[in-house]
């Protein structure tokens, strides 16, 4: 670094060199336990509870502030390194061979909220909010869809109404990841009913662990829970908790949006999850596990062929490439489009490309591993959890073309944002919502 | 195409595209193909003169290149002539000066390379045989040490621009191994057959090597040892495939999308039906990925990395599964005006049709993927 007043940044190199001298001492190897686990000794020098998984994921990222390393391309007046995506991938690959699969609880609020306040917030809220999660303090979350409607986000129901120096929010939202994890939720709410949908909007940033909110876990088709759905009843929250302007939060929204397809696309500048060496799939599902450099690791179809026996049929050998090129030219598309979108080559909403070409790629990937595996995958010896494991994840297979805006709606914005096709006609977008059409909260929702 | 070139690579591309507009455009093509021409030789010289066989080969033996990576530049002049399915023997002629350049004897770069460079001389690849194979183990054409020399028996099929070529690169067996020669297409002994060809203008011959006695001179790289070669040929030959292919498929969707936004049915462009709009969002998805597996693959072959074998046959086996696809989808959203003569689209689908199967088929790679994955 230079010490003139002109800082000189550092180059991705010697942030690497840097990185790679201080991961051995501080990070959790995979495996490491007790008093080599750096994460339980800051735990217990707390006096916490060093089994606790959440605090355990805090604790990780607290760590990683206090070392330097931070949300490498955040502004380092917010407590970020000021660098770039390049120098946050090579501290990623420098991780390699340590267990950070916790920090995944940190993805959406680093790659989505983050980049939303940041654009939106206020000095005061950029500076307590990034901070704040750069820490390892705070979870983010998003509320925004509702029991009444996922895809059309501009219907929302719930409301938020003035009270004095308050707003009162009333209403339910739905498939929260991490609604059970999450201190704030980013949260879009009706503020103008008597205009139409788009203008009245707002988006708040709202405390989960508050008087009022319910949060409840919801059972998936595999058995287990991992969204919520959560039921607001006369929340109030202080007036400066609004993000952006009053009844504009259509525009932060869809930045928020933009944000997150980005992200779960592989194609973020703030956050890429570091290795994290098990060896289930990703978020995505659709993703081998990096095959570049050091530590290359077998596509887990070929390890499926192996077990059943089927690595020289032809058919299995077929549908196994397969699946492979689609991941590995998968991961070529990542960094093309955030290239293009860095050059100005493609607008912004090309984010959706690898929405939707990653979650389609998963659903071809678990049919192949369904046709590899045969009847073990629905007809198992009790202790095998890799079959069970494999049949329930055919269950959840359009998951991934569901959640954060599905495989349609991708479609959608492609074809009229990217490719300038003419928009669907609307029946809604001129009228005020009071007059629409829309689905109205089944009763009971509350059991 | 690649999204991060060179003040100097968007120049070339620039020259490339405008030649090819103001000198090949798809009238000439046709008029071409009713000529049954495949390619005339003052525009090929003239392409040579913007580059497009001198970026494999070093200054030193008259190549050169714009970025200094050859490959790369090359994969832009690929693109662009996929773009207006071009004519000419760019894959045939580049991949025989990449094996001249990499494992040719100073004899044969000095009589060789200046004539590829100048596009004075045709040559091209003879490599394939009755069962398409296109791997090591499809080469039966024997090679016999006799005297000073050796004699090649055996036919080669499926070769690219045989009738234009003045030498043949021909890769033979050997005993246990492969072994290249280059033999002149007049050599006693060998007699080309034309065959039909989807392309439009693509001509291909079987070369019938009747004991064709050639000298131990003729012979590219080590007796025996030539497997390394066929596979850098190989890549050489899928990368500018690829990119030829992507630059047809991009054309093609192209148009057809100002076609959905043109054309009215029901009161309304078509384009403006979801039915039609997913499919486009679809398409394009695919199309860029197609354009980052070609990049991410030409840099590999560029860089000699140990993955390149594999990210090749990633490539060919994505790009030869998604374009034909894609242009046939292309055909359908043009209604009938797609399946007639008059209209270009036949022109990408034939080009890309064949270059699905050239050089490996989807199964074929796949197959190879898998191998080089460890099953």
């Amino acid at each position: 670094m230079s010490t003139t007043g002109q800082t000189t940044m550092e180059s991705v190199e010697s942030f690497r060199a840097r990185a790679a001298a201080w991961i051995p001492e501080h990070l959790p190897k995979i495996g490491a336990t007790g008093n080599d686990d750096p994460v339980t000794r800051r735990l217990q020098d707390q006096n916490l509870d060093s089994d606790n998984y959440l605090l355990r994921t805090k604790a990780l990222q607290g760590i990683i502030y206090d070392g330097g390393f931070a949300g490498v391309a955040y502004p380092a007046e917010y407590g970020g390194q000021g660098l770039t995506a390049k120098h946050m991938h090579a501290f990623n690959a420098e991780c390699r061979g340590y267990d950070l699969s916790g920090l995944g609880a940190y993805g959406m609020t680093f790659g989505m909220i983050g980049p939303t306040i940041l654009e939106f917030g206020t000095e005061e809220q950029k500076e307590r909010h990034i901070r704040g999660f750069l820490t390892g303090e705070n979870i983010w979350i998003q509320f925004l869809s509702e029991p009444t409607g996922g895809s059309d986000l501009a219907s929302v129901l719930t409301r938020a109404d003035r009270d004095g120096d308050e707003w009162v929010i009333n209403g339910s939202k739905i498939w929260t990841s991490l609604g059970e994890t999450g201190d704030y939720g980013l949260l879009v709410a009706r503020t103008n009913w008597d205009v139409p949908k788009h203008s009245g909007i707002s988006v708040f940033m709202c405390p989960v662990h508050t008087p009022g909110l319910e949060v409840m876990p919801l059972r998936l088709v595999t058995g287990s829970t991992g969204f919520c759905q959560e039921f607001f009843t006369d929340v109030r929250i202080p007036a400066d908790h609004l993000l952006g302007t009053l009844n504009d939060g259509w525009t932060v929204a869809s930045r928020l949006l933009v944000h997150e397809r980005n992200s779960v696309g592989g194609g973020s500048q703030y956050w890429a999850q570091p290795y994290s060496g098990t060896q289930g799939e990703g978020a995505m599902g659709g993703e081998p596990a990096p095959m570049e450099g050091r530590g290359a690791r077998r596509d887990d179809l070929v390890e499926l062929a192996d077990a059943n026996a089927k690595a020289k049929d032809p058919y299995t050998r077929q549908l196994v490439a397969e699946a492979y090129v689609a991941a590995k030219v998968g991961s070529h598309l990542g960094p093309r489009v955030a290239q293009g979108m860095g050059k100005g080559v493609l607008p912004p909403p090309a984010g959706s490309f690898l929405k939707l070409f990653n979650s389609s790629n998963q659903v071809r990937r678990s049919d192949i591993s369904m046709v590899i595996a045969g009847t073990p995958a629905t007809v198992w010896e009790t202790d095998d959890r890799s079959s069970e494991g494999r049949g329930l994840g055919y269950l959840f297979r359009q998951a991934g073309s569901i959640l954060s805006g599905t495989s349609e709606i991708q479609r959608n914005i492609i074809s009229e944002r990217v490719l300038g096709l003419p928009r669907e006609p609307s029946l809604d977008s001129k009228v005020p919502f009071n007059q629409v059409r829309h689905n109205t909260m089944p009763t009971g929702t509350e059991n | 195409m690649d999204l991060d070139l060179s003040a100097d690579q968007e120049l070339f591309v620039e020259t490339t595209r405008r030649f090819l507009e103001a000198e090949c455009p798809i009238v000439e093509v046709r008029r071409l193909h009713d000529a049954e021409v495949s390619f005339e030789r003052h525009y090929w010289r003239k392409g040579a003169e913007l580059g497009w066989t001198a970026t494999l080969v070093p200054e030193d033996d008259g190549g050169g290149s714009v970025s200094g990576d050859g490959l790369l530049d090359l994969v832009l002049v690929a693109e662009e002539m996929g773009r207006l399915v071009s004519p000419g023997p760019l894959v045939p002629v580049n991949v025989v000066a990449e094996a001249i350049v990499r494992s040719g004897s100073a004899e044969q770069r000095a009589e060789v390379l200046p004539g590829l460079v100048s596009g004075e001389l045709i040559a091209t690849w003879a490599f394939a045989e009755e069962d398409a194979s296109w791997d090591a183990a499809g080469v039966k054409l024997t090679a016999t040490e006799a005297g000073d020399g050796w004699v090649l028996a055996g036919t080669k099929t499926f070769v690219q621009d045989a009738m234009a070529a003045d030498l043949l690169l021909v890769t033979a067996r050997t005993g246990d191994g492969l072994s290249q020669f280059l033999v002149p297409a007049d050599a006693a002994g060998v007699s080309i057959t034309k065959l039909g060809s989807l392309d439009f203008t693509r001509q291909f011959g079987r070369v019938d090597f009747a004991d064709v006695a050639v000298p131990s001179s003729a012979v590219v790289g080590v007796v025996g040892d030539a497997g390394d070669d066929v596979e850098r040929q190989m890549q050489v030959a899928l990368v500018l495939q690829n990119a030829e292919t992507v630059g047809a498929t991009s054309t093609v969707l192209d148009f057809t999308l100002e076609y959905a936004k043109d054309r009215i049915a029901f009161g309304r462009p078509i384009g403006s039906y979801q039915a039609l709009k997913h499919r486009f969002a679809d398409m394009r998805t695919w199309l860029e990925a197609c354009h980052g597996t070609v990049t991410a693959s030409a840099k590999a072959v560029q860089a000699d990395a140990d993955d390149a074998s594999e990210l090749v046959s990633v490539a060919k086996a994505y790009i030869a599964d998604r374009c034909p696809a894609i242009i046939q989808d292309c055909v359908q959203l043009h209604g009938g005006i797609g399946v007639t003569w008059e209209h270009d689209l036949h022109l990408y689908l034939r080009r890309v049709a064949q270059n699905a199967v050239l050089y490996g088929s989807v199964s074929q790679h796949r197959e190879r993927v898998a191998a080089l994955i460890g099953m």
